[in-house]
């Protein structure tokens, strides 16, 4: 009984190849090819590539902008039907620029002579100023090697408190700024097989700029002038410091 | 044209208040960049020779009024305690009859358990004072010695005597030390 309802194989392969032939011929003509799959390429020209969403809607068909295959779209053969593009999305505004607290990862260096001559510091910094318009109110903190002409280097850690003007708005993407600079730090280190551990302390200021390119992704570079104390001694460093930061 | 304007003058605004923050701080304090800056001096009690140190870590032993010898130390301490044990560094220099090649020598054949590892060879310091120097390591109690003497006035050699935990022929900070000795006349 089953057997009879099922229909015959020839019928069902008769079947098949219909369609098979049917879809050939239809990948054949160009004119279906390009209102299947259109894209509309950077000169308004509407290529085959991309997927259906793509299709131009009625209304940009019947717009001036320039055609080319769009004729195709304009005239589709029969039984296939212009489908209308799923409307566009609303246009997304861009995430306001961030107003909040920049950081900033830099490369330090300056000389704190030892007197034999060594002395020179390369220090990693990492820090970030406050939202605060032309007040420029900022924490920088470094650590790094102080060279020892006399044997192994000396470890240096520092903070610097930075307040002073910053010139926001005044030049484009170039922002000047002139800061008055307090660090307190330590240095660490050996003499004659010994352990020491000095404060190092600092007054000074600092010059620099910043070059902001993109969004809040800036660098820059600054030079300060700080009077520091190391154990009793005085030393006038100059300290560059270069940064990248967000 | 007058971004360019505006950054010139914050340019020049800022290398003006850079001066001006550098100036006044210039003079503060001895200037730690400079040689031996920091560094404490000892002077023999009849005034012959002086020797530079850097204390902590050294320190100086008191000695008897009047010998002509100054001896210095850098102990073994644990946080502000003396360990008691052999000290790091020790540093003694007494003047003695004679020249220096020849003192150096029979200094040399006094610490016999000792080999030599750099023969006496000539010394200068940066006060060109003139001199030999020696290098000895005793294994029966693992120290080394680097032995210096200079020409003193009236007849005399200086001889400086160092004993220490390492090797001091790769000890830079003990050859800066020597040869910041100075014998009368002082160099300024």
């Amino acid at each position: 009984m089953r057997a009879a309802n099922r229909p015959p194989l020839a019928v069902l392969a008769l079947s098949s190849l219909t369609l098979l032939f049917a879809a050939a011929a239809r990948a054949d003509d160009p004119a279906v090819t390009a209102v299947d799959t259109p894209s509309l390429a950077r000169d308004g020209e509407v290529r085959a590539s991309d997927g259906p969403a793509a299709i131009p809607s009625v209304a940009a068909a019947d717009s001036d902008a320039p055609r080319q295959s769009g004729a195709a779209l304009a005239e589709p053969p029969a039984g296939v039907a212009p489908r209308r593009a799923e409307p566009l999305p609303a246009p997304v505004d861009e995430d306001p620029p961030w107003d909040g607290p920049r950081v900033e990862l830099g490369y330090t260096h300056y000389s704190l002579g030892d007197g034999f001559g060594g002395g020179a510091v390369h220090a990693v910094s990492f820090g970030g100023y406050l939202p605060t318009g032309q007040l420029r109110l900022g924490l920088i903190g470094d650590g790094g090697a102080r060279d020892y002409a006399l044997g192994g280097g000396d470890a240096v850690l520092r903070a610097t408190l930075v307040a002073g003007w910053q010139g926001v708005g005044l030049v484009d993407y170039v922002m000047p700024y002139v800061v008055a600079v307090a660090s307190c730090g330590v240095v660490v280190g050996q003499r004659f097989a010994t352990t020491f551990a000095d404060a190092l302390l600092g007054l000074g200021v600092e010059v620099g700029f910043e070059v902001n390119p993109v969004r809040t992704l800036h660098f820059g570079a600054s030079l300060a002038h700080v009077r520091a104390d190391l154990d009793g001694l005085g030393y006038g460093l100059w300290v560059l410091r270069l940064f990248v930061g967000l | 044209v007058r971004s360019i304007a505006r950054v010139a003058a914050s340019f020049l605004f800022s290398c003006v208040t850079l001066s001006l923050g550098a100036g006044p701080s210039a003079g503060c304090g001895e200037d730690g960049s400079a040689p031996y800056a920091g560094w404490d001096t000892a002077e023999d009690s009849d005034g012959v020779y002086r020797v530079r140190f850097l204390a902590p870590p050294w320190k100086r032993v008191p000695t008897t009024e009047g010998d002509g010898r100054i001896e210095l130390v850098v102990p073994q301490v644990f946080g502000s305690l003396d360990a008691g044990t052999p000290p790091k560094y020790t540093l003694e220099a007494s003047l003695l009859r004679g020249l220096a090649l020849p003192t150096l020598q029979a200094e040399i054949a006094r610490i016999s358990s000792a080999r030599v590892l750099r023969d006496p060879a000539p010394f200068t310091t940066l006060s060109s004072d003139i001199g030999f120097s020696a290098v000895l390591a005793d294994s029966t109690n693992a120290r080394f010695y680097q032995l210096v003497t200079l020409a003193a006035p009236s007849d005399r050699a200086l001889l400086v005597v160092v004993e220490l935990n390492e090797d001091p022929r790769n000890d830079l900070e003990i050859d800066a030390m020597l040869r910041a000795i100075d014998v009368r006349p002082f160099a300024e």
